[in-house]
C-alpha cells in the first residue's frame, strides 16, 4: 500500500512533468513520415513505417528512462525532499519500489499510446495491422525498464552527471555485446580479453531484447526467442534492484 | 505604457528576425541545383562499421541509407531539374556540340583559358550524363545498406535490375544479386534476376536455366518463373522464346529510350542466326 503511494506520486510528477507530450509527437512524427516517405522509400512504406515506429518507440522511452530516472532519485537526494518521505513510517526498499514502479507505468502508458499509433498508422496507410510486432514492443518495454533500474542504481551513489553517462555507456556497451563475443572468438589469444569477457558477462547483452529487425522482416527465430529475453531482462531488473535497495538502506541521508 | 512598447519591439523583432532567416533560406535554395552537380561520393563509413554502429537500430540507418540511395537516384535519373537529365534530354545536341568543338581547327587555341574550361565542361557533363553519377554512388550505397541490412531484399533488386538497365554495369549488379541470395537463400527472387539478367544481358542460357531452375525450387515462386523456364527449355535454339519475350517487352512499354534498346537488342538477335550473346 506504502509502495503504492509512492509509485502514485511518483506518477503524477511525471505527468506534471508533461512526460506524456511526446506521444504526441511521436503520433504527429509518424503520420508527417508517413505522407513523406510514400514515394522516396519505392514500395518500401510498410517497412519503414515500422521500423521508424519501432525505433522511436525505443528511443522516446530510453530518453525518458534515462532523464526522468536520474532526476527521481537525485531531486530528492539534493532538495532534500527525501526527508520528509523518509521520516515517515516507510521503509527505503519501499521508496526505491515505489518510484521504479510509478516511473514504470508512465513508461507503460508511453508505449501502450505509442503501439495504437503505430498500428493506426499502419491501418490507415496498408489496411492492415501487424500484430507480429508485439513481440518486438513487448521486449522494448523490457529493455526501458532495465535501463530505468540501470538509472536508479547509478543515482542512487553518483551524481546526476556520471549516472547519465554511465547508463549511457552501459546502453551502448550493451548493444555491442555480441560484437565483444564475437571479438573474443576470433583473436582468443589477446591479453586482455579477460576484460572483454567480463564486460559480456556483467554489462545485460541488450541485443538479446532486440527484435525489432526480425519482426518487421518476419525472420525466424530461434525457439522461446520472447520468453528467454523476458527472463533475461526480468532477471537483472530484479537484480538491479535489489542492489540499489542494498545501497540506499546502507546510504546516510543526514 | 513602457510595457506595451517593449512587447512591441519584440514583436518586431521576431518579424524581423523571422524574415531574415526565410530570405536568406531563399538565397541559400537557389543554390540547390549546383549543389548535384557534385558527384556526392560516399563519405559514410564501411557497412560493416554501420552495423557495428546502429547498435539495437540496424532497421531504421539502412530505412534510412535506402531513402539516401533512391533521393540520389531520383536527383540523378528522373527529377526534372536535375542538370544532367536537362543535358540528357538534349543528348543529340550535346553531342553535335562537342562534335564541332572537337572539329574546329583552332577556334579555340590551346593557351586560351576559357576555351579549354568550355570543352572540358561540355566533355565532363556528357560523361556525366552518361552514367549520371550512379555507379560511383548507387552501388556503394547498396552496399551499405544491404550489409547493415542483409535481409533488406528490395535494394538488391533495385541495384540488380533497375540500376543495371540504366548503366548497364553488369559486375556490380550480378555481384549484389549473389550477395542477396547468400543473405537470403530461401528467396526465389535471387535466382529468378539473376537468371533473368544472364539470359537478358549475357545471353548465358547455361546459367539462365541453372537460376531459374533454383528458382522454381523455392517456395512461393509464382507461376510465371516455371512458365520462363519452361519457354527457355522447350525451344531447342532457345533464341525464338527470347525473341517473343523481347516482342512482348517492346509492345507493353511505353518509355522510348527502353524501347529504343529493346528494338536495338532484336535487331541484333535477328542479324544473328546462332545466336549466344544477346546483348
Amino acid at each position: 500500500m506504502r509502495i503504492w503511494a509512492v509509485a502514485l506520486n511518483t506518477f503524477k510528477e511525471t505527468i506534471r512533468n508533461r512526460v506524456l507530450i511526446n506521444i504526441l509527437i511521436f503520433a504527429i512524427g509518424l503520420i508527417l513520415l508517413t505522407l513523406i516517405i510514400g514515394d522516396w522509400s519505392i514500395y518500401q512504406q510498410a517497412k519503414v513505417i515500422k521500423d521508424f515506429g519501432l525505433s522511436a518507440m525505443s528511443i522516446f522511452g530510453l530518453l525518458i528512462a534515462i532523464f526522468i530516472g536520474i532526476r527521481l532519485m537525485v531531486q530528492e537526494l539534493e532538495q532534500k525532499t527525501i526527508y520528509v518521505i523518509a521520516s515517515k513510517p516507510i521503509n527505503r526498499w519501499e521508496i526505491i519500489l515505489g518510484k521504479v514502479l510509478g516511473l514504470s507505468i508512465t513508461l507503460m502508458i508511453n508505449i501502450v499510446f505509442m503501439s495504437i499509433a503505430l498500428w493506426g498508422t499502419e491501418l490507415i496507410q496498408e489496411g492492415q495491422i501487424d500484430l507480429g510486432l508485439a513481440p518486438a514492443i513487448l521486449l522494448i518495454t523490457v529493455e526501458i525498464l532495465l535501463i530505468v533500474c540501470f538509472a536508479i542504481f547509478f543515482s542512487s551513489f553518483i551524481s546526476s552527471t556520471l549516472s547519465a553517462i554511465f547508463t549511457i555507456v552501459v546502453f551502448t556497451i550493451g548493444h555491442l555485446s555480441g560484437f565483444l563475443r564475437d571479438y573474443i572468438e576470433i583473436y582468443p589469444d589477446k591479453g586482455f580479453h579477460w576484460l572483454l569477457k567480463g564486460i559480456y558477462y556483467i554489462v545485460p547483452n541488450l541485443e538479446i531484447l532486440n527484435l525489432k529487425m526480425a519482426v518487421v522482416e518476419h525472420l525466424e527465430q530461434p525457439p522461446h526467442a520472447v520468453l528467454f529475453g523476458l527472463l533475461y531482462g526480468m532477471g537483472y531488473i530484479l537484480l538491479l534492484l535489489l542492489l540499489t535497495i542494498i545501497i540506499f538502506s546502507k546510504r546516510d541521508l543526514k | 505604457m513602457k510595457l506595451l512598447f517593449k512587447k512591441a519591439t519584440l514583436v518586431v523583432l521576431i518579424v524581423f528576425l523571422s524574415l531574415g532567416i526565410h530570405w536568406t533560406q531563399r538565397k541559400i535554395d537557389q543554390y540547390h541545383v549546383i549543389r548535384f552537380v557534385d558527384k556526392s561520393p560516399v563519405f559514410l563509413p564501411k557497412g560493416e562499421v554501420l552495423k557495428w554502429m546502429s547498435m539495437g537500430y540496424r532497421g531504421l540507418i539502412a530505412d534510412w541509407l535506402w531513402i539516401r540511395t533512391v533521393l540520389y537516384f531520383g536527383r540523378r535519373a528522373m527529377d526534372e531539374d536535375n542538370p544532367y537529365l536537362i543535358y540528357a534530354s538534349g543528348r543529340g545536341e550535346l553531342e553535335d556540340e562537342l562534335e564541332s568543338v572537337a572539329q574546329q581547327p583552332v577556334p579555340f587555341d590551346s593557351t586560351n583559358d576559357f576555351a579549354l574550361q568550355i570543352r572540358n565542361e561540355l566533355s565532363h557533363i556528357w560523361q556525366g550524363s552518361q552514367y549520371q553519377g550512379l555507379i560511383d554512388y548507387i552501388y556503394p550505397m547498396l552496399e551499405r545498406v544491404t550489409t547493415v541490412d542483409p535481409h533488406f531484399i528490395f535494394p538488391y533488386v533495385f541495384g540488380g535490375v533497375y540500376i543495371l538497365m540504366e548503366t548497364g554495369e553488369f559486375d556490380e549488379a550480378s555481384a549484389l544479386l549473389e550477395k542477396g541470395y547468400q543473405a537470403n537463400p530461401h528467396c526465389w527472387e535471387f535466382p529468378f534476376y539473376l537468371g533473368w539478367i544472364y539470359w537478358i544481358y549475357r545471353g548465358n542460357m547455361e546459367k539462365t536455366t541453372a537460376y531459374l531452375s533454383e528458382a522454381v525450387g523455392k517456395e512461393k515462386c509464382p507461376q510465371y518463373v516455371r512458365d520462363l523456364l519452361i519457354g527457355i527449355s522447350k525451344d531447342p535454339e532457345r533464341s525464338q522464346f527470347t525473341r517473343l519475350y523481347l516482342e512482348s517487352l517492346l509492345q507493353s512499354n511505353d518509355n522510348p529510350e527502353i524501347r529504343e534498346q529493346l528494338i536495338e537488342i532484336l535487331n541484333r538477335l535477328n542479324q544473328s542466326s546462332t545466336e549466344e550473346r544477346v546483348y
